[in-house]
């Protein structure tokens, strides 16, 4: 059964189309990501679904229920954690998991929540002293204090370390394993390849794509990369020859030779013909970053300065 | 434990906890104790205020500008962190919604406004021997009144303000004139007519007219009656117009 279903949702802002028909549906027990460059229209899509904001168009179910005539009934399955809210700065840790468990019919234990999160010697701490990533985890925990069967994470590791960021991932994984659906919004390609079962990657109020990271970023048929160093010197002209390569660039001492899927396979080959070694040999796949540049004929960042200057 | 309570209790520490409004509710009390015995001539009854001393004519000035304060500076300031922060945002995903908060978050003030009120009464009573209200009922109905308006003012502020930084700012704009036309600077009776007649227009001039005559008087005049009760309409409807969530 399809815990979020979204069909040609449209919302305008003023005269600008901020949503333009996207359609999709997150299965029971699935991470499902929606991904996209700043001004994509992504949280305006999960904040129609949170209930937040009225649709102009289509037709949303959360649970089975409209998030618009049902919100207090949706509102007691739906956890939710929004892009930069904060808490009142004096608020302590175990105030804020006490206060939002008296909002809901069947709370989860508060202590139990705050040692998942890895927040119990911080109980007693105030919500301005939390660390990022404390802070962060806090609004996890609050998203989950409802027991929701479906957690909608709005940019969750925006602005946390490398570490903090994975922390959170494994965090995230953990939820999804007590059963939690979870629709995760975020703008990092690379958070969405680790964690997502499935993205739609949206782009100007459109979903371009949507299907399991690796089937989007084969079905986008990016390139492979190829770097090595050579052991002797190599003539590029011979190498670029050969079918499975598109291109052949020397790099100081380092040569990067790029190409179809099978692009290893055939260079390796080659060099062995030639006796030629390849010393610190890296292979590049093409990410969901490679992926969106084929998408949208743009990379992600000029689509967020794009956004930038709106 | 019900929302409502649970959140009127979190409000309150948080109150309890910022020491900048803790100071504030000690302000009033001190301002009329530094007044009476700094000044001797606060203490002698003067012919043209009726027999009355300078330090009961500042008693329900004092009072309506704790009240004053405590809305356009407590209050706006809360309520536009709130919605800067994004706190009112985060709780209209959950089942009860922002309306508690923003309930417990006036019972909050409203307590601190009643103890600075309380203690301000206590000064009053026993270092300067001022009588009990005349009429506790219209004392009463009066302090109502003037909180409910000057609390509506601070909703105002909370809601227009474009960040916490800016609220104190507009407060600060907003609570000078209100108290000059209150009389904080030189009490209504020594105002010039034209002054006097745009004091008794306006809701702290109102309040403090109305509380005066309930205090020391024949109960308060229909006319300041009038005014506070126009002004906390007008007020609320305006401050409930104004409301944003985020």
């Amino acid at each position: 059964m399809a815990i979020v279903e979204v069909e040609d949702l449209r919302k305008r802002y003023g005269g600008r189309t901020v949503v333009a028909g996207v359609s999709f549906e997150v299965a029971e027990g699935e991470i499902f990501g929606i991904v996209g460059p700043n001004g994509a229209g992504k949280t305006t899509t999960v904040e129609c679904i949170e209930g937040l904001r009225r649709p102009d168009g289509g037709r949303i179910r959360v649970l089975g229920l409209d998030p618009q005539r049902h919100p207090r009934t949706l509102r007691q399955q739906l956890g939710a954690q929004l892009q930069a809210a904060r808490l009142p700065d004096r608020l302590k840790v175990w105030e804020a998991m006490d206060l939002f468990a008296t909002y809901y019919d069947d709370a989860a234990d508060p202590a139990e929540l705050l040692e998942l999160l890895g927040l119990t010697e911080q109980r007693e701490v105030r919500f301005a002293k939390l660390s990022g990533g404390q802070q962060q985890r806090l609004s996890i925990a609050l998203a989950l204090v409802g027991r929701p069967q479906v957690a909608v994470l709005d940019e969750l590791t925006t602005g946390l370390d490398p570490q903090a960021r994975r922390d959170t991932w494994t965090l995230i994984e953990q939820v999804r394993d007590r059963g939690v659906s979870i629709l995760l919004v975020t703008h990092l390609m690379e958070e969405a390849e680790r964690l997502c079962d499935r993205v739609a990657v949206i782009d100007r109020g459109r979903i371009v794509a949507l299907d399991t990271p690796t089937a989007i970023v084969t079905q986008a048929g990016g390139e492979q990369r190829l770097r090595f160093v050579p052991s002797a010197p190599v003539d590029g002209h011979r190498l670029a020859g050969l079918a499975e390569v598109t291109a052949v660039e020397q790099r100081r001492d380092a040569l990067v030779v790029t190409g179809n899927a099978h692009l290893v396979q055939a260079v390796m080959v080659w060099l062995a013909r030639e006796q030629i070694v390849a010393h610190q040999l890296r292979v590049e796949q093409p990410d969901l970053d490679d992926a969106f540049v084929a998408l949208t004929g743009r990379s992600l960042d000029v689509a967020d300065e794009e956004a930038a200057d709106r | 434990m019900r929302p409502l309570t649970r959140t009127i209790q979190v409000e309150i520490t948080l109150l309890v906890r910022d020491v900048v409004t803790i100071l504030w509710v000690a302000l009033p009390p001190l301002a009329l104790l530094g007044l009476g015995m700094g000044i001797p001539a606060f203490r002698d009854p003067q012919d043209d205020l009726a027999g009355l001393r300078l330090v009961d004519v500042y008693l329900p000035i004092l009072l309506v500008f704790t009240l004053a304060l405590t809305g356009t500076m407590a209050v706006a300031a809360t309520l536009a962190s709130y919605r800067h922060q994004g706190v009112l945002r985060r709780l209209r995903t959950t089942p009860v919604g922002p309306v508690p908060l923003l309930a417990a978050q006036l019972v909050a003030h409203l307590l601190y406004a009643a103890v600075a009120v309380a203690l301000t009464i206590a000064v009053a009573v026993a270092v300067f021997d001022v009588a009990p209200p005349a009429s506790w009922g219209g004392s009463a109905l009066a302090l109502a009144l003037a909180a409910w308006t000057l609390f509506s003012i601070g909703l105002i502020i909370g809601a227009v303000a474009p960040n916490p930084t800016v609220a104190p700012a507009i407060g600060s704009l907003v609570w000078i004139p209100l108290m000059v036309l209150g009389g904080l600077w030189f009490p209504r009776e020594a105002m010039p007519t034209v002054m006097r007649q745009i004091s008794d227009l306006s809701p702290a001039g109102a309040a403090v007219d109305a509380l005066q005559h309930a205090w020391f008087g024949a109960g308060p005049p229909a006319s300041s009656l009038l005014v506070l009760v126009v002004s906390a309409l007008v007020l609320g409807v305006a401050a409930a117009a104004a409301f944003r969530w985020e």
